[in-house]
């Protein structure tokens, strides 16, 4: 007996010390069963006034929650937008029996958790608090008193806390995100201001009261230590004498992505990192058949440490703390985002890999391993919120809110089971769509600002969501574009000086598309008419392009053939013509007005528009320290009809018979730049009409 | 009415009697031979697992020229293993429908995961091999290093009132290595060699030094045997483990000073240096910040917020801590108020809980706060799983999850009085002011 014992003892011994002999690290344990997945139970019943009720029993903590939520449309709340915080806030700040410092009172002493918003109420406390809880909850549903006093503490709180969020990033972020991706007219696009709270009143709340707060649009959940019974009855006693009533509902326009990317930009001088954001609505519901399929397309993109974004930008570049991608389906309008926080340097490169991975979601199947590991981190996380109770009452409520099928949440893990990666392709085409994203930075403009342009049309935007030209400055009181263009003519030479030039030939070269040009200029004052003009341009000894004006008519000849112009034509060109055309902008019925000053490269200027008599606009920038022109801009047209703009930069002005002529000049038209430097200006060289005559 | 309250109070008793025995969390622990501490709580409820590891160790471990080195470290324990690759670990949790992370504090360095309770062993394989033989290699140290200072400039740096922590410890302590904060300085962090990591590696993450916890859908008997499998053989560390002895002497008179930050609301930080968490005085001030900040009836926030409409927030907050800490009051000023005008309002309310003893009723009010969150506290496996060890290591006894009331319930109101005059005077304190930085 003994012996057999002790080699039992022995053989049992041998097998432990062998196995963990045999111990193999390099092996990654499998995994057991899988375990069964059991959805909690919902137990549910409706009052008379409408108020459905789900009560979940858990018995393991002598705890209860309660939550009221009324499922109204979306509202949008326009001018007086704050009111909806300011009422779910003010609900707990007094009823027609209790003070807030009351309420407060009795809340803290339970010391339970009460909650107050637009769409309900929350309260939990201890199993022995859950009549007084109810009770307060009950008299904040019925009772509530909105009082001015407690507005207007309100209201400067939730001024405070607007300045508060003018110094977050990420609070700004998110605010121009979603006043772009939807629109301010839009409820989930629209933001409070200051001046919106200054509105909101006392009347807005009780009109929303009265309108919207009603028990036939709301659920209520129980769950924790409580059964059906006892649920019943507290239910009935507190919230039975809620009034139902008609509540209106809401439709709004279907938000739209842009056409093209555009780039947005908040500049926050003191940023030591870009919060980049790039979103965009989606048209997506839980309940939609691509539902599971784009879930698991964001995750395999940014859900997570494992996500591509987070893999690429964190993991292998070392350019960011985390880098994310989401997808939110919603009943009115779902949104996609992907988002990142790194170092200033980096902002572009940041948003070239971001791109990029958004496009390899479209551009190629994803791996096996991708799918498998996004699937079951979903299930996971599915798994592993069934741990809180208040999860099963969730799903029955959401079931209804969105419209899902009763099965939803029992198909759930087979319907993520499902996804293929053909499925994930399919899903990152329709919903995954860098070229069409708000791409939303806040961020130090002076350093990242240039590098955005590569990535859309950059608009500046204030922390009002505002665009604004971040060049523009306030002009000076008075002044007018008269005097902005008597200073420029005193500083090229003064009037009495220039008035008298009869002549000017003015001969450049430089380069385009990396051949040599030539341009010569020529004027000639003609009294009778209008100036006499003659330009030519050649290349490698060849005219490209000639333009004559004899004064009265102009003609053009070259490689886009000749061609003599019209009465409007040549009327255009007569002030281009005219040597110092700014002396004659009334008789030849221009007009002129001054428009902003703005920034060129940290240079102010004064913007000076010029219309002529055929409503022809051409921008003319005045240094206002030199009073010298430095830049004009024009916008054209190509004989497609693709509208362009042409803007000349002037510098290097250097005096010829005292008078500044800019000697360098910079014709920048779309993408190509004309670099011309002057090789020669005289002024009152002898010239022959003949020069100028149009056969 | 004596009687009704005799009645009352007995009908609490038996409430407060039920009550424990319906929220006891049981539990079993042991070491390992190698010193391994293993804590093991089952609840079959959901089929999910948490697995934790509590190593003691954070920034008050480390060299004053290597700050930020105990959290910098935490990054790397998620590279690889010998027998895992690089990348691997986050794969492997993820995919297993897992979701894993870590924290860093000055006083411990806490590793977490959820995972379906099937997949269990390969949670305490990843564990130990990361424990045993945790690889780490210079690209790994490089990326990290850019990683952990975008961390510092999204946590700190960037964020407004984000510098407040490294501010006030800076400033309250002169010899502590709480003088640093975990997240430390970029600058060491670029400095520390690989040589430096492996060495840290070797005398902290070591199984005499580390809590493993496991909360959930278990079998305890299993869960011994898997422990044992995986972890038995993991060699005891050979060398002492440093820990810091420095006692910072009193700050022995105020200090006061001004931060300007990208803000236009001031605010107004002040710190108490107070006692370690687990003495008598630390659980009254704990209370004495409930008092003072929990809940809108609580005295800071009904007299700034609510009467004077002074601050837009207001909070004092027990920085709890293993050494002797700081006790944190914090509060934003709202749109028009001086600092001065905030800490006038504070003061006030400190000098009345030192003058004052406070009223019964709002004693009683503290104590179910307290009830309340000791409840709440055990909520999910989660909180569990991170305050079993905690207890273990910090308090030396992981049962305080189920008697941590006691403690609290030994505190009287002259306890709350005397521990307002001995901590909340104005030479134990770090008085700041945050406030806008000048526009140019």
């Amino acid at each position: 007996m003994k012996i057999k014992y002790s080699s039992i003892f022995a053989i049992l011994m041998f097998t432990i010390v062998s196995m963990q002999a045999q111990l193999d690290r390099s092996i990654k344990p499998a995994p057991g069963p899988a375990p069964e997945i059991k959805l909690g139970e919902t137990q549910s019943f409706t009052l008379d006034n409408g108020l459905q009720v789900f009560v979940v029993e858990n018995h393991k903590l002598p705890r209860v929650s309660f939550y009221v939520y009324v499922d109204n449309d979306p509202i949008y709340e326009g001018e007086n937008v704050g009111y909806l915080e300011a009422f779910g806030d003010l609900l707990k700040t007094g009823t027609a029996n209790r003070s807030k410092s009351e309420i407060d009172e009795a809340v803290d002493f339970m010391g339970a958790t009460l909650s107050t918003f637009g769409s309900g109420i929350y309260g939990a406390s201890l199993k022995k608090h859950t009549n007084n809880l109810l009770e307060l909850m009950s008299d904040i549903l019925l009772n509530v008193d909105f009082k001015q006093e407690e507005l207007d503490k309100l209201r400067k709180q939730a001024i405070s806390g607007l300045t508060l969020a003018e110094d977050n990033p990420n609070a700004i972020a998110g605010k121009i995100a979603n006043a772009l991706t939807y629109g301010v007219d839009h409820p989930y696009g629209e933001f409070d201001t200051k001046e919106s709270w200054e509105r909101v009143s006392v009347t807005d709340c009780q009109n929303f009261y009265q309108t919207y707060f009603r028990p036939n649009k709301a659920y209520l959940s129980v769950v924790g230590d409580i059964n059906l019974e006892e649920a019943k009855k507290l239910v009935e006693q507190y919230f039975g004498e809620w009034k139902k009533g008609e509540v209106p509902s809401h439709t709004y326009d279907m938000a739209k992505a842009p056409a093209q990317r555009k780039v947005a930009l908040v500049d926050r001088p003191t940023s030591v990192q870009s919060v980049i954001q790039m979103v965009y609505p989606i048209q997506l519901k839980q309940s939609d058949e691509d539902f599971f399929a784009a879930k698991v397309a964001v995750s395999i993109l940014g859900g997570g440490s494992t996500g591509r974004l987070f893999s690429n930008l964190r993991e292998d570049k070392g350019y960011t703390y985390g880098a994310y991608a989401s997808i939110d389906a919603d009943k009115l309008v779902g949104e996609f985002s992907a988002s990142a926080s790194v170092r200033n340097e980096v902002t572009d490169s940041s948003i070239v890999e971001m791109i990029k991975e958004l496009e390899g979601m479209r551009d190629e199947l994803v791996t096996e391993e991708e799918l498998r590991i996004a699937k079951n981190d979903m299930i996971g996380s599915f798994i592993r919120s069934l741990e809180s109770p208040q999860t099963i009452s969730n799903f029955a409520i959401n079931i209804i809110s969105n419209d899902l099928p009763s099965d939803f949440y029992t198909n759930y893990l087979k319907r993520i089971a499902a996804v293929t990666m053909e499925d994930v392709q399919r899903a990152a085409k329709k919903f995954i769509r860098p070229d069409n994203a708000h791409l939303v930075v806040v961020g130090r403009a002076s350093e990242i600002g240039e590098k955005l342009e590569a990535f859309g049309k950059v608009t500046y935007y204030d922390l009002n969501a505002q665009p604004y030209n971040p060049n523009k400055k306030e002009l000076p009181e008075g002044l007018t574009a008269d005097q902005v263009i008597a200073n420029y003519v005193s500083a090229i030479g003064g009037e009495n000086v220039i008035s008298k030039v009869k002549t000017i030939t003015q001969e450049f070269s430089g380069s385009f598309m990396g051949q040599d040009l030539n341009l010569t200029m020529k004027q000639l004052a003609n009294k009778k008419g209008g100036d006499m003009f003659l330009m030519k341009m050649s290349a490698q000894g060849a005219v490209i392009q000639k333009i004559v004006f004899d004064g009265t008519t102009g003609k053009q000849s070259g490689m886009m053939g000749e061609k003599t112009m019209d009465a409007q034509e040549s009327a255009e060109l007569r002030s281009s013509a005219t040597i110092f055309p700014e002396l004659k902008y009334d008789d030849h019925g221009y007009t002129t007005k001054l428009i902003s000053m703005e920034a060129i490269d940290g240079e102010d200027v004064y913007v000076v528009e010029v219309t002529s008599p055929a409503d022809e606009v051409v921008s003319h920038y005045y240094s206002a320290e030199t009073g010298l022109r430095l830049q004009t801009v024009e916008a054209g047209e190509t004989p497609t009809g693709d509208t362009f703009t042409q803007k000349v930069v002037f510098s290097d002005y250097k005096e010829v018979s005292g008078i500044k002529f800019p000697h360098k000049r910079v014709t920048t038209v779309g993408p190509q730049v004309i670099d011309l430097t002057a090789k020669e200006i005289v002024v009152n060289a002898k010239l022959k009409k003949t020069e100028f005559q149009v056969e | 009415m004596r009687k009704i309250l005799i009645f009352l109070s007995s009908f609490l008793l038996i409430g407060n009697l039920l009550f424990s025995q319906s929220a006891n969390i049981e539990f079993t622990e042991y070491d390992l031979d190698n010193g391994l501490h293993v804590i093991l709580h089952q609840d079959n409820t959901t089929p999910i697992v948490v697995i934790s590891v509590l190593y003691h160790v954070g920034s008050k471990n480390e060299d004053p020229k290597r700050t930020g080195f105990a959290h910098f470290f935490e990054h790397l324990m998620f590279e690889g293993s010998k027998n895992i690759e690089r990348g691997q670990i986050d794969k492997m949790i993820n995919g297993a429908g897992g979701y894993l992370n870590a924290f860093t504090s000055k006083d411990q360095t806490y590793y977490f995961m959820q995972l379906p309770s099937n997949y269990l062993e390969m949670g305490l394989w990843m564990e130990s091999e990361r424990l045993l033989h945790a690889k780490i290699n210079n690209e790994a140290v490089e990326t990290q290093r850019e990683v952990v200072k975008e961390e510092r400039r999204q946590r700190l740096d960037n964020r407004p009132y984000g510098s407040v922590l490294e501010e006030l410890y800076k400033r309250a302590y002169k010899e502590h290595p709480y003088r640093w904060q975990p997240i430390g300085s970029a600058q060491y962090i670029d400095q520390a060699s690989l040589e430096e990591f492996m060495d840290f590696y070797k005398t902290f993450y070591v199984p005499q030094n580390a809590t493993l916890t496991i909360t959930g859908d278990i079998d305890v008997e299993t869960s011994k045997a898997l422990i044992s499998k995986y972890f038995k053989d993991i060699p005891r560390g050979t060398s002492e483990i440093p820990r810091p002895t420095i006692v910072e002497p009193p700050l022995g008179e105020e200090v006061r000073d001004t931060v300007f930050d990208n803000i236009q609301l001031p605010g107004v930080i002040m710190g108490y240096r107070t006692p370690a968490q687990d003495t008598d005085d630390a659980y009254a001030l704990n209370m004495l910040s409930t008092l003072l900040s929990g809940g809108e009836s609580s005295r800071l926030y009904k007299k700034l917020v609510d009467e004077e409409e002074k601050a837009l927030q207001v909070f004092a907050f027990p920085l709890s801590s293993e050494d002797p800490g700081v006790t944190l009051m914090f509060a934003i000023a709202s749109q028009g108020t001086e600092a001065h005008d905030m800490e006038a309002s504070i003061n006030e309310e400190i000098k009345k809980v030192q003058d004052e003893l406070i009223g019964e009723k709002e004693f009683q009010k503290l104590l179910n706060n307290v009830e309340n969150d000791f409840v709440s506290s055990k909520g999910s496996l989660s909180g569990i799983a991170q305050a079993l060890p905690e207890f273990h290591v910090f308090y030396g006894d992981a049962n305080l999850i189920n008697t941590e009331l006691d403690r609290y319930r030994k505190i009287t109101r002259e306890d709350l009085q005397r521990v307002a005059k001995k901590y909340l005077n104005r030479d134990n304190r770090v008085v700041l002011y945050y406030l806008p930085k000048k526009k140019n």
